[in-house]
């Protein structure tokens, strides 16, 4: 959590998937757990290993960088979403050899396959104490 | 024991009797009317009486609690074991393999199943990680067709597919459906009507999607030994699978995840006797046009990649190498999703009985495969004449 000028924080809109650091010129960063026993890294968190069973996560720090797995211009409106069409829902494979699951407001017209890109964190709303809420999207590198 | 071996021991399980409710937009009726319909159709086709049901399955996705009860309640109340099964879109395929494992085990000799459901217009809005539903949802990423789209996107990159082949499996799927009495939509669209249509997700459009629909099927299942008794033409269920997909970054996951359909159509075969070159006809789960595609190749019919150039070269159709949901399909016939399994099975028993009519594949097809697909999970059932 930081505090924007005006005295405000800055909350994710959902926990548990990155980290806003207190300190100043610190960004957010996405995190998930790696399997202690076999390596396997997932996001978001979880506490059963898929690949091997075990129950031995560590929650870790990720790059942020990673490569679009496969994606599509969205140009439905989901009821009750913020995000307005068109854009792209995107499954990016990231550096650590995860997927998130994400969407693409910017530069969703230029997409391919297997093109780099990677996270930023952008206002989504307020909470209920006028903290800005931020959400992650990734952009091509 | 293993699977095979315990499928060897039992006893040979038929369809002796299957009925449909025409499927459409039936807002005046109700469920348990419906299924009525589908239930007397599948009875009379069997040549069977409602009292010598031995228990009955009832698959249904919305408001499923007590359907069965009541469905069945129309036609007596003899005691009988009821059981509502839910596996959304793959309801009342599980339903069916549920009664063929009772029968099979010799629990039951004879046993009905049905499927109903009455939908909304619009988006389906199934489940999803409620932990996760909010952000999904708020995000712009709670979409079933994007699944679809997904998956359909990273086959175009690995292979080549064009999204006019995704769009020529919604153009053969409604020509087939003018010949189905019982489909919700009878008329035929052209390339360009589809490609042009209203974009969903990319490469899909809206006549890539399928309808929301109202409807019922029902079928009777009966060990083969007693299938004497009854005048339907049996037609048995050699074979089936179901399960989920495993763990695998490298995929889109849920509904189309890959590899899964292929490992479990091996199972099935396997338990039928038959390799992918002896399936004559398949009914598979075209809830978008690209999941056909998929479904044609992890069935066997062509090599992974292929499935789209197979559709777009006719091999797919009634009368190519293997027809491919010869009825219309989820997208034509419609999905009204508790009851589009025991659809599917209709269709193949018809085929396989030679009574498809104008829709009928050539050359006296003597098996038939089942694609049912439900919240990330498959079904896959064999039946042979």
């Amino acid at each position: 959590m930081s505090e924007t000028a005006n005295g405000k924080k800055q909350v994710p809109i959902r926990p548990g998937m990155f980290r806003i650091p207190d300190e100043k010129g610190r960004k957010p960063y996405l995190y998930g757990v790696k399997c202690k026993n076999c390596g396997t890294f997932f996001f978001p968190v979880r506490e059963v290993c898929l690949n091997c069973g075990a129950e031995n996560m560590e929650e870790a720090s990720m790059g942020g960088r990673g490569k679009i797995y496969t994606y599509t211009i969205v140009r439905q409106q989901v009821p009750g979403a913020l995000v307005q069409v068109p854009y792209a829902i995107a499954i990016v494979l990231m550096e650590e050899g995860c997927q998130v699951h994400t969407v693409i407001t910017e530069g969703w017209e230029s997409l391919r396959v297997d093109m780099d890109v990677e996270v930023y964190f952008e206002k989504m709303g307020e909470d209920d104490q006028g903290n800005d809420q931020l959400a992650y999207k990734f952009k091509a590198i | 024991m293993g699977k095979l071996e315990a499928w060897k021991n039992l006893r040979e399980v038929c369809i002796v009797g299957i009925g449909l409710h025409k499927f459409g937009r039936w807002p005046e009726k109700s469920a348990e009317a419906m299924a009525k319909v589908a239930i007397k159709a599948a009875l009379e086709d069997a040549g069977a009486e409602f009292s010598q049901i031995e228990a009955g399955f009832s698959g249904r996705v919305n408001r499923v609690t007590g359907t069965g009860q009541s469905v069945f309640g129309q036609l007596g109340q003899k005691g009988i074991l009821i059981d509502n099964v839910e596996k959304a879109c793959a309801s009342s395929s599980t339903a069916v393999r549920i009664a063929t494992w009772a029968i099979a085990a010799g629990f039951y000799d004879v046993v009905l199943c049905t499927g109903v459901e009455k939908m909304q217009r619009g988006l389906v809005t199934g489940p999803v990680n409620p932990k996760f539903e909010n952000y999904t949802r708020i995000m712009g990423m709670y979409l079933m067709p994007a699944e679809y789209a997904l998956r359909a996107r990273r086959h175009m990159a690995d292979y080549g597919t064009k999204a006019e082949m995704f769009a020529q499996v919604s153009v053969k799927n409604h020509y087939n459906a003018t010949m189905n009495p019982y489909a919700q939509y009878q008329e035929a669209i052209s390339l360009e009507q589809v490609m042009n249509a209203r974009v969903i997700a990319e490469p899909i459009t809206l006549y890539m999607c399928s309808p929301t629909t109202d409807g019922a099927s029902a079928a009777v299942l009966c060990a083969r030994e007693v299938a004497h008794k009854f005048k339907g033409q049996p037609i048995t269920v050699a074979g089936w699978a179901s399960g989920t997909p495993e763990y695998n970054p490298r995929s889109v996951g849920g509904d189309v995840a890959e590899g899964f359909v292929a490992r479990l159509a091996r199972e099935a075969y396997e338990l039928a006797e038959i390799g992918p070159d002896d399936v004559n006809v398949v009914q598979c789960h075209d809830a978008f046009s690209p999941g056909e595609v998929f479904a044609i190749e992890e069935l066997g019919l062509c090599p992974m990649g292929e499935g789209g150039r197979y559709v777009w070269e006719g091999q797919a159709d009634i009368n190519g190498r293997v027809g491919v949901n010869t009825d219309g399909g989820l997208e034509s016939r419609g999905h009204p999703m508790g009851a589009t399994g025991i659809a599917q099975l209709y269709e193949i028993v018809q085929q396989l009985r030679g009574t498809a009519g104008p829709r009928q594949v050539p050359n006296n097809p003597s098996v038939g495969v089942a694609h049912n697909v439900g919240v990330g999970g498959a079904n896959i059932t064999v039946l042979k004449k």
